[in-house]
């Protein structure tokens, strides 16, 4: 069996992969650093590292293994009122990005969440799939 | 407030530069509303940044022009699918759409729902094996077919397509499945999505190096793309 890979090196890892999908350097890529708005990913560049890394870490990687809305486990009804996100799924999201108040405002929508995909997130997505395939 | 229809199958496509010089940059972003100028600060100087600012204030003096007010006061609000949309009573028929790449900013408004999609020159790393992950059967082999040079020009060419056919369906990325870029009875490029809704495909010379398409229900057989400089007035004649 595999030798568990180690937590801070899924980071490094998923962020060598930014780096290259976005031909950056690797020290502009922070673990914290969020990928469309501070590194300026576009959806193909983010389908190009979903595909680089489900090479990487021999994993397959889902929608929702890219989508924090997904991954809040809410019903839609709950989740969502049109698109615009509910008090309540906003309230779970504010505890898990204390940080974020400029992203997780009053009618912020599920399309906006995108702006809080961080390398950190998608670690822990990787993390995730590698412990249950 | 009165809207200056287009005509029913009317599509405009304007091409717009994000300005080099940033002072110019800042003029464009200083007439934005403060919650546009807010979310712009959060954007990365020298990478989105200049591509939101260009586009955002484009499309509303674009916006202005056919509804007879302020480009600040186009009654833009976000969506039910998260997209920015004119307020239902300002302009029901005048629909739009927007795309941004490297400095270049598309966009396209009609009367009926409209998708633009604009890549940049950019490397794709692994064509073929992107298209047998993400692409149909059909739309792999297409890549498939292009000489080895030129295969990653095809896979921006049907990914540009794709994603203006997601942005006209209203389903965005996660449909990247779902909708199939295919040819149609007469030959033209269309896109088939869920439930077999099909819309037109065109493939547009917006800019050197750039890789765009365009997708509605119908396309004109003559679509030019205008060209605008960032800070030009614009001028719509009668299409």
């Amino acid at each position: 069996m595999d030798a568990p890979v180690a937590q801070d090196d899924v980071v490094a890892r998923v962020a060598r992969r930014v780096a290259e999908v976005l031909a950056l350097s690797p020290a502009e890529v922070k673990p914290g650093s969020r990928l469309m708005t501070d590194l300026g990913a576009d959806s193909l560049d983010l389908v190009e590292l979903m595909f680089l890394l489900e090479q990487e870490f021999g994993i397959r990687l889902t929608r929702e293994d890219l989508s924090l809305s997904a991954q809040l486990g809410l019903p839609e009804e709950e989740l969502r009122t049109g698109e615009v996100l509910t008090p309540k799924a906003l309230e779970l999201l504010r505890a898990r990005f204390p940080a974020a108040g400029d992203v997780l405002h009053e009618g912020a929508t599920r399309r906006e969440l995108a702006a809080l995909l961080t390398v950190e997130e998608i670690a822990r997505s990787v993390r995730g799939r590698l412990a249950s395939p | 407030m009165s809207a200056t229809p287009l005509s029913p199958d009317e599509v405009q496509v304007w091409r717009v530069d994000v300005p080099s010089d940033p002072a110019a940059l800042a003029r464009l972003a200083g007439a934005l509303p403060a919650h546009e100028r807010a979310w712009a600060e959060r954007l990365r100087p020298g990478g989105p940044r200049g591509g939101f600012v260009t586009a955002r204030s484009a499309l509303r003096r674009l916006l202005a022009a056919r509804l007879g007010c302020a480009p600040r006061d186009v009654p833009l609000e976000t969506g039910p699918r998260g997209k920015p949309e004119l307020e239902r009573a300002a302009g029901a028929r005048l629909r739009f759409s927007v795309s941004h790449s490297g400095g270049v900013a598309l966009l396209a408004i009609a009367a009926q729902p409209v998708g633009v999609d604009v890549e940049a020159a950019r490397r794709v790393h692994d064509p073929l094996a992107l298209a047998a992950r993400f692409f149909s059967p059909a739309e792999r082999a297409a890549v498939q077919r292009a000489p080895a040079a030129e295969r990653e020009r095809r896979f921006l060419e049907l990914w540009t397509a794709k994603e203006a056919a997601l942005k006209v369906s209203g389903v965005g990325l996660p449909g990247l499945a779902d909708v199939e870029v295919t040819a149609g009875p007469d030959g033209a490029a269309c896109a088939v999505g869920p439930r077999g809704h099909r819309w037109a495909l065109r493939a547009l010379d917006a800019a050197p190096g750039c890789v765009a398409a365009i997708a509605a229900v119908r396309l004109p057989a003559r679509l030019d793309v205008l060209h605008a400089n960032g800070t030009a007035s614009w001028s719509l004649g009668d299409g």
